[in-house]
């Protein structure tokens, strides 16, 4: 059995679960699809975290039970000598977690009640894609045009709830927002170019974050830039993004630029999956940078356990709302965090499987925040359901 | 003999009538005192409570605070975010620096202000969130 689908908008997705190809399901970003059929495949792929997240702190501990959660959906075809895609990706998070979010000490990125975000980790839209793309091969190129409603520009590694080497995981990275943030953007337009194992893609797009309506498309003017060169070969696959944005943030009325660079390592048999990533976020108020390791590894046909490094900058001591004429160099706060954890499959199906697990997360805190955080501690026990398993695990190549 | 009598009577009655007068004079005095337990003193002030502001999800409270010259505030976030205490009435408009140094707040952190010197109204905000629920005054006299 072949199931193929196409899309999320600029994302240009391509699940393939292939019983032939062992299982392995591959989100493809450049490589246009050599089993669309004539008529329209369709495919439905999903990711449900729900369990307790307590975060141990120094003054006041946080907990929650939660739910992060997302269900794509894709349908492609063939249209001439090109693939046509459409799809969309969608989020219950806006009622499955809180209105300020999921704790999470040090997070930050987005606002609530108009205020940064600080320690938790926001809610994501209910529509988190929606869009659709053509590829076509020309002149020994490939060429790809897509557009969205919602989607991701050319930007960055693979967006965390996707990425191989964090799927298990349920905690965004703290680097998220130098990485892979703009992965709900509203509105994009994408085009690129794939000539064997190198793409390069240029997008525009609305560069301001998503607002505090977790239900409704933040439409506007597009107004942001990015460019992305990515380099795929089997298992292995790189790449090197920019983007100028112009005012991504509600609270700091500036424009702002941000660069990235991962090289990520995806086993097909699924046993082994890595990601080393960099990002630097260029604001007024100084430039911060993020770096990143995480993987997983999967130790018996049941048994995973995944693991992060990181260590971001933060702009926690001095966010907050500065209007235009105001500037003050921001203290910086260099927080280090190295999570471990294991997911215990407790049933699996040809195209799913449930199970149970949980992390720890230790925080290498900086002098300037050590009064207010002390040592905090992060803890999460989950069940997971995740479709698209059994044998089928989920790849994304750039 | 009877004159005898009568003068040794008027005589003690004007004695001890004086000796009277005397004594209530002297006991209506200021410096003395008629009982003779021990001395208290004047009664001390009642203790007032330290100046606090708590600052909750609704806000600053209370927005409005007068304290002594001198004095310092100490500010309680019990809110589930950060908060960080600046003087002035805005981030564009510092003032009252002795505020500055509440500072960053974690959730259920208190700092105090440093002393405050001068009679003189202080606004302060939130360097985090600019709602105007998480701005005050403090009134110093």
């Amino acid at each position: 059995m072949r199931r193929v689908a196409r899309g999320a908008g600029t994302i240009l997705i391509v699940c393939v679960l292939d019983s032939t190809l062992r299982g392995q399901a591959t989100h493809d970003h450049t490589q246009p699809s050599s089993s669309a059929q004539d008529g329209w495949q369709w495919t439905v792929d999903g990711s449900v975290f729900f369990g307790y997240n307590y975060q141990y702190r120094k003054f006041t501990d946080f907990s929650a039970w939660e739910s992060q959660n997302w269900l794509m959906a894709g349908g492609t075809r063939r249209i001439r000598s090109g693939t046509f895609t459409a799809s969309t990706m969608l989020s219950l998070e806006p009622w499955t977690l809180k209105d300020i979010g999921s704790p999470q000490a040090f997070q930050t990125g987005e606002t609530f009640k108009r205020a940064p975000l600080i320690d938790y980790q926001h809610p994501h839209d209910f529509i988190m894609g929606l869009g659709a793309g053509y590829r076509v091969p020309w002149q020994r190129l490939t060429w790809s045009f897509s557009g969205a409603l919602v989607g991701t520009p050319a930007f960055g590694p693979v967006v965390f709830m996707h990425r191989p080497s964090a799927v298990d995981n349920p905690q965004a990275p703290l680097s998220h927002h130098h990485l892979d943030s703009m992965h709900i953007t509203p509105g994009v337009l994408t085009a690129g170019a794939t000539a064997g194992e190198w793409t390069l893609e240029g997008s525009w797009f609305r560069g301001r974050e998503p607002d505090e309506n977790r239900t409704d498309l933040d439409l506007g003017p597009l107004d942001s830039y990015s460019l992305r060169i990515g380099w795929a070969r089997g298992a292995w696959s790189a790449q090197a993004s920019g983007a100028a944005l112009t005012m991504p943030e509600l609270t700091t009325p500036y424009d702002a630029k941000r660069l990235s660079a991962s090289l990520s390592y995806d086993e097909p048999d699924r046993r082994l999956a890595w990601t080393v990533a960099f990002g630097q976020n260029r604001e007024i108020h100084g430039n911060l940078e993020a770096y990143l390791l995480e993987g997983r590894m999967q130790l018996r046909p049941r048994d995973s356990v995944y693991g992060r490094v990181e260590s971001v900058a933060k702009d926690i001591l001095d966010a907050g709302f500065h209007p235009r004429g105001v500037f003050h160099r921001h203290r910086q706060s260099q927080v280090g965090a190295l999570t471990i954890g294991y997911v215990r499959d407790l049933w699996t199906a040809s195209d799913a499987r449930f199970g149970v697990g949980g992390d720890v997360t230790g925080y290498l805190v900086p002098d300037n925040l050590r009064e207010p955080y002390g040592a905090p501690v992060s803890f999460h026990v989950f069940l997971r359901y995740r479709s698209g398993a059994g044998r089928a695990a989920v790849t994304h190549v750039h | 003999m009877h004159h005898a009598y009568w003068r040794r009577k008027i005589l003690s009655s004007l004695v001890t009538g004086a000796l009277a007068v005397a004594a209530i004079t002297c006991g209506s005095g200021s410096s003395g005192s008629p009982s003779p337990g021990p001395t208290t003193g004047p009664t001390p002030p009642a203790p007032v409570d330290p100046p606090v502001v708590r600052i909750s999800p609704t806000g600053a409270d209370p927005r409005q605070l007068i304290v002594a010259v001198g004095e310092r505030v100490t500010f309680i976030n019990n809110d589930m975010q950060p908060h960080d205490i600046a003087g002035g009435p805005d981030p564009a408009t510092p003032d009252c620096r002795e505020i500055d140094a509440v500072g960053f707040l974690a959730p259920g952190q208190s700092r105090q202000t440093a002393p405050l010197p001068v009679a003189r109204t202080c606004d302060y905000h939130d360097h985090q969130n600019h709602a105007p629920i998480f701005t005050g005054r403090i009134v110093i006299r």
